[in-house]
């Protein structure tokens, strides 16, 4: 009796290491489906700059102190998460330490499926969780902008290195697969122009929900309680909510809080500075002021 | 000879207890205190404000004092940083502990600030007033950014 009970617990052991085998490999997007895609694609390198800025690419891929060229993605920088530290990497067009090289489908492939083009998984501190909502033709005229910069040799950078990392890939590739939405962004027609801008630019490029949304036990955005507030991705503190803002006396209107998200403290909005907000409103103030105003038409309209 | 000495003992004793007194008390109360500066700084900085959204008219006067205002309380708020008055100290403070890790980049973040309220404080002509707003607004929300924790 032990001993078949032992076979038994040996035999699903080894199923679900197989299963966690599959589970956890990569699921890359259908090459065949999105190569026609690509191929008729007309890059517009102005709605790249717009996607670069409203992604808050910077933010996070910023080179360490002391580097001259504080202004280029050429990574570095530590950001600091409840998983371990992180390094981000050079999205610089540098061929030999940056993603020159890459094609577009393995940048399609980064960004909608968190993949590298090793077929390895990125953590989610890498907010693919978001981007991957954003459509094919802008994710390419983001990486055709981002090939128009200056590339940086970034051999000297600082690497991510996680204790046990390979494994926790796999485990992250367990964890895409039990609660990683990759849908695209679908406009509501019953709703504005402005209002689907917005929501379009506060769910994908955005990430706004990587903050401000509460998570559920699968650790994913939960969006049936969307920009509620929610505990900060660094792993200390919280994030405000978004919803009632105007109820709760924070903004007057659409016309006060986008002057908030381009202006913060220069207009004197005080509670948008801190927790990371404050790069999150320097990006969105090199945005064309219809995106700003369409985003604040979108988070008012959570009453 | 004896009684001075113990006079003397006992002066001594007397000043150091209150001077303990006086840092531990003083120390925690810093916090109080530059909270209290730097609500200040924020009434300064809505007078501004409202010029700039045309609420109130351009007056190099009103102007002027509300820059000084910012800066007096900036100046103020200088000292009251002190070891021990961070997250850990018991007392609810937003002030982080990278204050304390950089404290020379905190210090430079607070003279960039300093200098760009004492710029606003000769601002005589409309033309220069949004740029100068522009550099103390950018003042505020450098440190914070950096030095702050969220309201929440
Ligand atoms: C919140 C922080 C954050 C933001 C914002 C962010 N990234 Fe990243 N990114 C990361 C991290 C962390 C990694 C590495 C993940 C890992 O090691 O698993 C990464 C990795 C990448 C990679 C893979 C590079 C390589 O060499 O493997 C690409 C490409 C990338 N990011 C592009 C972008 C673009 C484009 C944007 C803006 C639209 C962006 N990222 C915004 C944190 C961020
Ligand atoms: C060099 C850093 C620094 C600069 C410059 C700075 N602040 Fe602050 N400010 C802080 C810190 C730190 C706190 C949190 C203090 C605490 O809670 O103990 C704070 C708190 C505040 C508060 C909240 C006060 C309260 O407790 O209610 C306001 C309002 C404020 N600052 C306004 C401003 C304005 C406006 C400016 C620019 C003119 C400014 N600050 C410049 C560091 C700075
Ligand atoms: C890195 C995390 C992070 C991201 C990403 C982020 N926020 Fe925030 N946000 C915060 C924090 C933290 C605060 C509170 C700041 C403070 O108290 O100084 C905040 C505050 C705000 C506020 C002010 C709320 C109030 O009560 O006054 C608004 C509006 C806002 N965020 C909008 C956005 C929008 C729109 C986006 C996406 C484009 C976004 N945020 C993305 C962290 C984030």
């Amino acid at each position: 009796m032990k001993k078949k009970i032992a076979i038994l617990v040996a035999a699903l052991g080894i199923a679900g290491a197989v299963a966690f085998y599959f589970i956890s490999g990569p699921n890359p997007l259908d090459e065949t489906a999105i190569s026609t895609q690509i191929a008729s694609h007309k890059v517009d390198l102005k709605n790249g700059q717009i996607l670069y800025n409203a992604g808050g690419c910077i933010s996070c891929h910023r080179p360490a102190k002391g580097v001259k060229a504080q202004n280029l993605p050429s990574g570095g920088a530590v950001l600091k998460t409840p998983v371990g530290l992180f390094f981000p990497p050079n999205i610089t067009p540098d061929e030999k330490t940056g993603i020159g090289r890459w094609s577009s489908l393995q940048f399609l492939n980064a960004m909608k499926r968190g993949l590298s083009p090793e077929g390895k998984h990125y953590f989610p501190a890498f907010p693919y969780t978001s981007y991957t909502h954003m459509s094919v033709g802008d994710l390419l005229d983001l990486q055709a902008y981002l090939n128009t910069l200056k590339p940086v040799d970034a051999s000297e950078n600082k690497k991510t290195s996680l204790f046990g990392e390979d494994l926790l890939r796999r485990g992250v590739g367990g964890w895409k697969w039990l609660g990683l939405q990759t849908n695209e962004f679908e406009p509501q027609p019953s709703q504005s122009a402005g209002w689907n801008r917005g929501a379009y630019l506060v769910t994908g490029p955005g990430h706004c929900s990587e903050c401000h949304t509460p998570r559920n036990f699968l650790m994913v955005s939960d969006y049936s309680r969307i920009l509620q507030g929610g505990p900060h991705p660094e792993g200390k503190g919280k994030v405000p909510s978004l919803v009632g803002l105007v109820k709760r006396k924070k903004f007057k209107d659409i016309e006060d809080l986008n002057s908030a998200l381009r202006f913060g403290e220069i207009m004197g909005y005080e509670d948008i500075s801190s927790g990371g907000m404050g790069e999150v409103q320097t990006n969105m103030s090199k945005l064309p002021d219809s995106d700003t105003r369409a985003i604040a038409e979108y988070i008012l309209s959570f009453k | 000879m004896r009684k001075t000495t113990k006079l003397m003992t006992g002066i001594v004793a007397a000043l150091a207890i209150s001077a303990g007194g006086v840092m531990a008390g003083g120390h925690l109360n810093k916090i109080g205190e530059r909270q209290k500066a730097m609500k200040a700084v924020g009434g300064g900085i809505k007078v501004l404000v409202g010029i700039a959204k045309g609420q109130t008219a351009f007056d190099p006067d009103v102007v002027k004092k509300a820059a000084l205002t910012i800066k007096a309380n900036l100046n103020a708020t200088k000292s009251l940083f002190p070891e021990g008055t961070g997250p850990d100290s018991g007392v609810k403070t937003r002030a982080k502990d990278e204050i304390w890790l950089d404290m020379e980049g905190f210090q430079t973040a607070m003279k960039t600030a300093i200098a760009a309220a004492d710029n606003m404080a000769g601002v005589t002509e409309q033309s220069a007033f949004m740029p100068a707003l522009g550099k103390v607004g950018a003042g505020c929300k450098a440190c914070h950014e950096k030095y702050r924790a969220p309201k929440q």
